[in-house]
């Protein structure tokens, strides 16, 4: 009898500590996209995963996903995340349509004790738990001043058409102010008309081209995102100023994201240089400061903000850029 | 010629716009712009132009945004991912056009459902096909195919070409053969011409596959200016469509206005403001304020002579 | 002696249990016009859908120039040279003339329509029916008359053998119709077999030349114009008047009148009308169709305009002149269109007769006391004897008798002192008609004064205490309740009449 009571207590507490040792915690995020309109969120949430794997496996987090994508509408983005809270989810990351609506979820997702992280765009009127993102103040500085310097060193006296993001975009505001404040007083870069796209491709090809028939004089470009490079392409060809740099019509192109068609172009020398959008980068973040968040520990970012750098892209380098998501390789 | 009664307004509108403009702006009224315009403004064309062909009818076809978005994805695809000649894959969108055109008719002709109430269906479910095929991402058109948007016929771009023809054969299909003498008489009383002994139901099938026809031709045009696919393809292009054709003195009640010369001109008051808007730098959304009063006015005038008509009293 | 154009020979038709058409005959020769009367219900519309090749028959044949046919469709039977003037006419206002008369057989050249040859056939047929517009008019901008010309004219265009006119004259002036006359006259000389269908018994003596009186489905008889009088062709029509029990025996009141109207008249329709309704009593508005017996109904509650004349309505000792809509705010109403009415469909018996009567329902704060209605509603169902399954029944799916008695039921809550009934069995069954008839009187033995109009004579004659006798929108007579249906046939047919 007593022995069998030894070995009964033996398998409970063998048990007891191999559960506790094997069993990695399930960790459930909520994964919120505003729209799957170009690659860029096809590849952050390919890399998303599958940080989510390798960083969780050696962090003893069993990553689950729960995935939405909303219509580019803010009112359906705000519904989705709703749903996520009401399924108790763990952690909620999201990507704001609307920068200033993104707030009322942030809020609600507070009160229901769920940890909320932006991505990609920031917030204008919530604080989340944390944001992970690229800099894109960052982003547009340098290639403004990069831009200022070639120019410069062609002895080119630049008139530019800048095409602007979506208003309620932060990264798109951010990269215009950017722009705006090394070019402005740089004496070498004039901005002539800046021209909002709403990201439409189709306000991309008009735009262009009733900005061009506007200011016939300008030679060069500052495009907030080249994702609708083939409508830009389409609207320069049209006015017959699609030309690699050294022919006389070239029209001098700085650019931002450094999308796979940029990267051809970049390549034919059509577009002269860039600062890219790492994907790679900005997703391996943020599973680095979701796995904080789900163990309890702070976010390590100053201000709970947490931004990826771009690097610049140039004719000369972008061949050799290492890790670029948008080459293929 | 009394389809021109209605017109009145209509030039003089144009006028005042192109006036403001050209002093506005200092390159508005070129033949260089003219040429833009008229180039940005063809897909809106030649879909008005099937819009209004089912307008005249009585009926409406709100999903013409939609078989353009779904036939040009078809499209991209055959090109990007099976390699099919351009051509070829362009004749598979008018043929996905004519068979979307003909679901349309089959709702509304066959089971009787209402066109307003179909179309929007058939919208949003042609809309969701077409966005579940590509994931909704931007593909672009190889380089070549891309570059026959830019195509051009001496000094004018090849769709306005195709615009003009496309206007001129609705006009005469409306105004010079049996089948738009139908739709004529059908939008001026469905029963009466059932009465009358007219083939109605026929009639309205053939109608909307018109109506898809020439929806995914527009969208083929739009894909080639553009140069890629995105899910911005005749997004709300129903609308505007619906606001041309207004604008353009076809009467939403069905039975009247013509294709010429009011299409043209409805469309080339949009487009000029939009164009003009842009030339300015103005703010972008002074562009939906204007072109919402215009429709508002376009529709209000319309309702009032429809009312005037009906009122007719008879003696006893 | 022509030989018959048309011969239409022991045609039957049922529709469920109902026989539309028993037995039915005519026969029309070419070059004649051949009037063909009946009342409400007689079989006219299904003879000449039959004719028409929008029903089949069940029985029967037809033959055209001596040869059996048989028609599949409208489409056959305009082949044969069968071709419809219809009383509602099918117009296209937007679009010319030409297109209109055209639209169904448009002339091509080329694939594309040949404007030219449609004109010119459009000119010729405008010619022959001595119309002076242009093919090219809109048919928007064209008065009712000439309208109609261009009804006419494009069954004209496959030159058909045999036209027939259903109610063509309801819309015309005095003027239009003379130019109609003329086009039937015209169509004769031409040697078209011409059906004429009316209400109007002076224009057949006018234009045809033989007439077949169709009733009940089957058709009475066929003589010739010379040999026959207007007051024959009314007995034909109406048939005997079986005299049948009265729902409560004729009653005159003595009281003073409730309503006295003077002089009512209105252009083109009623003229210098005048009577008077008092408390207790049943007044019949009696004449055939089309003699302005409505009219003199919608004008006294507003519906339609008055020219001249007025309306008094008794306050207190006096007779006070009362405006027509505010006449029709004291009247309860109950017409032929249940729906019309205002009986709300879908909702329950409950609330459709506790809607006139929404006071006595209230509860707390003015919402509705469920139970208040229900209990308001049933001693209404119990008194009226309708018949359903539940109070919270929707009135759809009541019978169209008890659809009329909850309709009663809505009024009997607000108490009017004066009814108006206008046709109210109509197609109802014979035994909710005498139930509606009941109640009629009892509305007027609680001292209610009632306006009945109906076209059915016998019904009138079992609930009538007086009979207003209206010929031409005017009254010719005044008969009391023991008027025999000899005298009201009579007067009603008399007068403008050439026997």
């Amino acid at each position: 009898m007593s022995m069998r009571k030894i070995v009964a207590a033996t398998l409970v507490v063998g048990v007891a500590l191999a559960s506790t040792a094997v069993r990695a915690e399930d960790f459930v995020v909520g994964l919120s996209w505003n729209a799957m309109d170009n690659q860029l969120p096809v590849k952050w949430q390919e890399y998303l995963l599958s940080e989510a794997k390798a960083q969780g496996e050696a962090a003893g987090i069993n990553f689950k996903w729960v995935i939405n994508v909303a219509d580019a509408d803010p009112a359906r983005q705000a519904a989705n995340i709703e749903d996520l809270i009401n399924q108790g989810v763990n952690l909620i990351i999201a990507r704001a349509e609307d920068d200033a609506a993104i707030g009322a979820s942030i809020r609600a997702a507070d009160q229901a004790g769920i940890p909320f992280i932006t991505f990609d765009r920031p917030s204008s009127t919530a604080k989340p738990t944390a944001h992970v993102g690229g800099d894109s103040y960052d982003q547009g500085k340098t290639t403004a001043e990069a831009f200022v310097e070639l120019l410069k060193a062609n002895g080119v006296k630049g008139e530019c058409i800048e095409l602007q993001g979506s208003l309620t975009d932060v990264n798109a505001m951010n990269r215009s102010k950017a722009w705006h404040e090394v070019t402005d007083a740089s004496g070498v870069v004039k901005t002539l008309v800046s021209v909002p796209t709403e990201w439409n491709p189709e306000l991309f090809r008009s735009g262009t081209v009733n900005a061009l028939r506007a200011n016939p004089q300008a030679n060069c470009m500052f495009l907030g995102s080249d994702f609708a490079l083939p409508a830009v392409q389409s609207a320069l060809e049209g006015a017959g100023k699609w030309a690699p740099r050294g022919e006389a019509n070239h029209v001098w192109i700085a650019t931002q994201d450094v999308f796979p068609e940029a990267v051809a172009a970049i390549q034919s020398k059509y577009i002269d240089l860039g600062t890219t959008y790492d994907a790679y980068a900005h997703s391996k973040e943020a599973i680095r400061v979701a796995i904080q968040v789900a163990k309890g520990e702070g976010v390590d970012c100053p201000d709970n903000i947490c931004l990826a750098k771009g690097r610049l892209a140039t004719q000369e380098n972008i061949g050799t850029l290492e890790n670029l998501w948008s080459r293929a390789e | 010629m009394n389809h021109l009664k209605p017109l009145v307004g209509l030039p003089l509108v144009l006028v005042a716009i192109l006036t403001f403009f050209s002093v506005m702006t200092s390159h508005f009224a070129t033949a260089g712009n003219i040429n833009a315009m008229l180039h940005a403004m063809a897909p809106l064309v030649i879909m008005s132009c099937g819009m209004a062909l089912v307008v005249f009818s009585g009926k409406l076809d709100i999903s013409i945004g939609s078989i353009a978005f779904l036939s040009a994805t078809l499209a991209v695809l055959l090109i990007n991912d099976h390699a099919v000649p351009p051509i070829l894959a362009f004749l598979a969108s008018l043929v996905a056009g004519i068979v979307l055109g003909a679901l349309n008719g089959f709702i509304v002709v066959v089971l009787g459902v209402n066109a307003l109430i179909a179309t929007l269906g058939t919208m949003i479910a042609l809309r969701g096909i077409a966005l579940s095929l590509t994931g909704a991402v931007l593909i672009p058109l190889p380089t070549q195919v891309a570059r026959l948007g830019n195509l051009t016929i001496g000094p004018l771009f090849a769709d306005i070409v195709v615009l003009v023809l496309v206007v001129i054969a609705a006009h005469i299909v409306h105004r010079h053969t049996v089948f738009g003498r139908r739709l004529n008489a059908i939008g001026n009383g469905e029963d009466a011409a059932r009465r009358i002994g007219l083939p109605v139901d026929r009639t309205v099938f053939a109608s909307f596959v018109l109506s898809g026809f020439l929806a995914a031709l527009g969208g083929i045009v739009a894909l080639l200016q553009v140069g890629a696919i995105s899910a911005y393809l005749g997004r709300g292009m129903e609308f505007t469509a619906v606001a041309v054709v207004v604008v353009g003195g076809i009467s939403l009640f069905g039975g009247r206005g013509a294709i010429l010369p009011g299409i043209l001109l409805g469309a080339f008051i949009f487009e000029a403001i939009a164009n003009g808007l842009n030339q300015m730098s103005a703010n972008p959304y002074a562009y939906q304020l204007i072109t919402g009063l215009i429709i508002f006015l376009a529709m209000y005038v319309d309702a009032m002579q429809h009312r005037r008509k009906a009122a007719v009293r008879t003696r006893r | 002696m022509n030989s018959a154009k048309l011969v239409m020979r022991s045609i039957s038709k049922r529709f469920g249990g109902i026989a539309a058409l028993e037995q039915a005959g005519l026969e029309v020769r070419a070059g004649e016009a051949h009037a063909l009367m009946g009342a409400n219900g007689a079989g006219k519309s299904t003879m000449m859908n039959v004719l028409g090749g929008v029903v089949r028959p069940d029985h029967g044949q037809i033959l055209i120039d001596g040869e059996v046919v048989s028609f599949a469709s409208p489409t056959q039977a305009k082949q044969k040279g069968v071709s419809f003037v219809h009383q509602e006419l099918n117009m296209l206002p937007s679009m010319t003339v030409a297109e209109n008369v055209m639209i169904d057989a448009m002339p091509t050249r080329g694939g594309l329509v040949d404007r030219k040859a449609m004109r010119l056939r459009t000119a010729e047929l405008l010619r022959r029916l001595d119309c002076t517009f242009s093919p090219d008019t809109l048919v928007e901008t064209l008065s009712m008359g000439d309208r109609q010309m261009v009804e006419v004219a494009r069954a004209l265009v496959t030159d058909p053998g045999i036209v027939i006119f259903d109610e063509p004259t309801s819309s015309l002036s005095e003027r239009e119709k003379r130019r109609l006359f003329d086009v039937v006259l015209g169509l004769k000389r031409d040697g078209v077999a011409v059906i004429y269908i009316t209400h109007f018994l002076e224009e057949i003596f006018e234009v045809c030349d033989r007439v077949t009186v169709m009733r009940n489905g089957t058709t009475i008889e066929t003589r010739d114009m010379h040999a026959i009088t207007a007051g024959e062709v009314v007995t034909a029509m109406l048939g005997s008047v079986e005299a049948e029990e009265r729902v409560r025996p004729a009653f005159i009141s003595i009281e003073p009148p409730l309503l006295a109207a003077s002089c009512l008249s209105r252009d083109g329709a009623i003229a210098d009308v005048g009577f008077e309704v008092r408390p207790g009593e049943v007044v019949g508005l009696w004449g055939l169709l089309g003699s302005g017996r409505t009219e003199i109904l919608r004008a006294i509650v507003g519906l339609d305009p008055l020219d001249a004349g007025e309306l008094r309505w008794r306050s207190g000792d006096t007779l006070d002149i009362i405006r027509p809509d505010k006449l029709h705010r004291k009247v309860g109403f109950v017409t032929e269109d249940r729906r019309g009415e205002g009986l709300l469909l879908p909702l329950s018996v409950a609330k459709n007769i506790s809607f006139g009567n929404l006071d006595k329902v209230k509860g707390a704060f003015g919402m509705i006391d469920a139970a208040k209605e229900k209990t308001f509603a049933s001693g209404f169902v119990e008194r009226l004897r309708i018949k359903l399954s539940s109070l919270s029944q929707p009135v759809r799916t009541l019978s169209g008798g008890n659809q009329q008695k909850v309709v009663f039921a809505r009024w009997l809550g607000t108490r009017p002192k004066l009814f108006m009934l206008d046709e109210p069995t109509r197609g109802l069954d014979v035994s909710a008609k005498t139930e509606i008839l009941r109640l009629t009187a009892e509305l007027a033995t609680e001292g209610a004064g009632v306006i009945f109009v109906s076209s059915e004579l016998e019904e009138m004659m079992r609930v009538c205490d007086r009979y207003l006798v209206v010929h031409r929108g005017r009254i010719v007579a005044n008969l009391y309740g023991d008027a025999t249906k000899d005298d009201l046939m009579h007067a009603v047919s008399d007068g403008r009449v050439a026997a």
